[in-house]
């Protein structure tokens, strides 16, 4: 392998599993969540000739990550879909009383499809433990104004999660 | 249920083998290095279908040329050169297929990522005016072919008209076609940009 394809090869090992997990947040499909993750790698490697390695890895693969998902959700019309599906069984006792993992990140994944789209963005870099400068330079707007969607976009999330609230 | 204990097991899951994902042909083990050729497979497939679809062009251009150097008739020599513009019009236009691949709009930002999806998403972009110019062209060297082929006969009149009347009937179709999954696929995308647009700028 050339020292290029080591370099993204050994970077997106170290990253893979955070950008999975940013790809699942948009969607409630497990198949679509696989063709999102699927795009996102050809496009960090269609990318990965104009990286500089003066900023993070990480900060720039989730840039290419959340406008992947945006290309994607638009393109295939899956947040409509998503929220649907999900708003459809919306967060009751039921869930509640099935409660082990594997619900319980589904249960999240339910949550913050309820949210507004930027706030969807915010919380998926959030969850990751994206520093709010970071996620202010990812969506390109100032760090006091993401500090306070940050705020604002958790207690929405808690809210929806404690509450049970659709 | 704990908001935070929920946030803390979601870390928890890991990123799928790419290797067992349908549409996906490889059953090596899901190393990085299989997903990387995977990638550069994708990558030049598409690369490689725009670039075979401009060979295709640039060898009927050829042939376009060689019919030129051995034939005499000034209107025919005029109609095949109408033609061979409008081919180099296609390729022109697969080449900025071609660009708008390989350029990564994904490398911006997300506020400059939407503004830049919303442009693309117009009706009307440069690549229909250039549709245009290509029928345009077509039309003029069919109507300058016609003129040899048909010339004494009283057809000439009538084809070059029926040719009018079916090409603006096509371009209608065409037109209205791409209007219509417009509005089915991209408005409603353009609606959801401007909505989240406006409460990024409101704040």
């Amino acid at each position: 392998m050339k020292k290029t394809e080591q370099n993204f090869s050994r970077l997106v090992e170290e990253n893979k599993d955070k950008i999975y997990r940013i790809c699942c947040y948009y969607l409630s499909n497990d198949e679509d969540r696989k063709d999102l993750y699927q795009e996102t790698l050809l496009n960090l490697w269609k990318a990965f000739k104009s990286f500089r390695e003066e900023a993070a890895f990480s900060t720039w693969a989730f840039r290419i990550t959340v406008n992947t998902a945006l290309q994607f959700i638009s393109k295939e019309k899956k947040l409509h879909a998503s929220k649907k599906n999900y708003s459809s069984q919306n967060i009751n006792q039921e869930d509640k009383s099935l409660i082990n993992e594997q619900n319980e990140i589904e249960i999240l994944h339910k949550s913050i499809l309820q949210l507004p789209l930027i706030d969807m963005i915010i919380i998926s870099l959030v969850l990751e433990e994206v520093p709010s400068k970071d996620i202010a330079k990812i969506i390109g707007l100032a760090d006091t104004n993401i500090r306070v969607r940050i705020h604002r976009a958790k207690i929405t999330l808690k809210k929806i999660i404690e509450g049970g609230a659709s | 249920m704990k908001y935070e204990e929920i946030i803390n097991k979601s870390k928890k899951v890991k990123a799928p083998d790419l290797s067992q994902h349908a549409g996906t042909k490889t059953k090596k083990p899901d190393n990085m290095e299989n997903i990387l050729n995977l990638l550069k497979k994708t990558d030049s497939k598409t690369r490689l279908g725009i670039r075979i679809l401009q060979l295709v062009y640039i060898a009927m251009i050829l042939v376009a040329i060689s019919y030129i150097l051995i034939s005499s008739d000034f209107f025919i020599d005029l109609g095949i050169g109408s033609l061979i513009l409008a081919f180099v019009l296609v390729i022109f236009v697969q080449q900025l297929r071609f660009r708008a691949y390989s350029n990564n709009y994904t490398n911006n930002p997300v506020i400059k990522y939407l503004h830049e999806a919303k442009k693309r998403m117009r009706v009307f972009t440069p690549r229909t005016y250039y549709v245009i110019l290509i029928w345009a062209f077509i039309d003029i060297g069919i109507c300058l072919i016609l003129k040899t082929v048909l010339a004494g006969t009283t057809f000439y009149l009538s084809a070059v008209i029926l040719l009018q009347a079916l090409l603006i009937i096509l371009v209608i179709i065409d037109f209205y076609s791409a209007w219509l999954i417009w509005k089915r696929d991209h408005l409603p995308v353009i609606k959801e940009i401007d909505k989240m647009l406006n409460d990024v700028e409101a704040s």
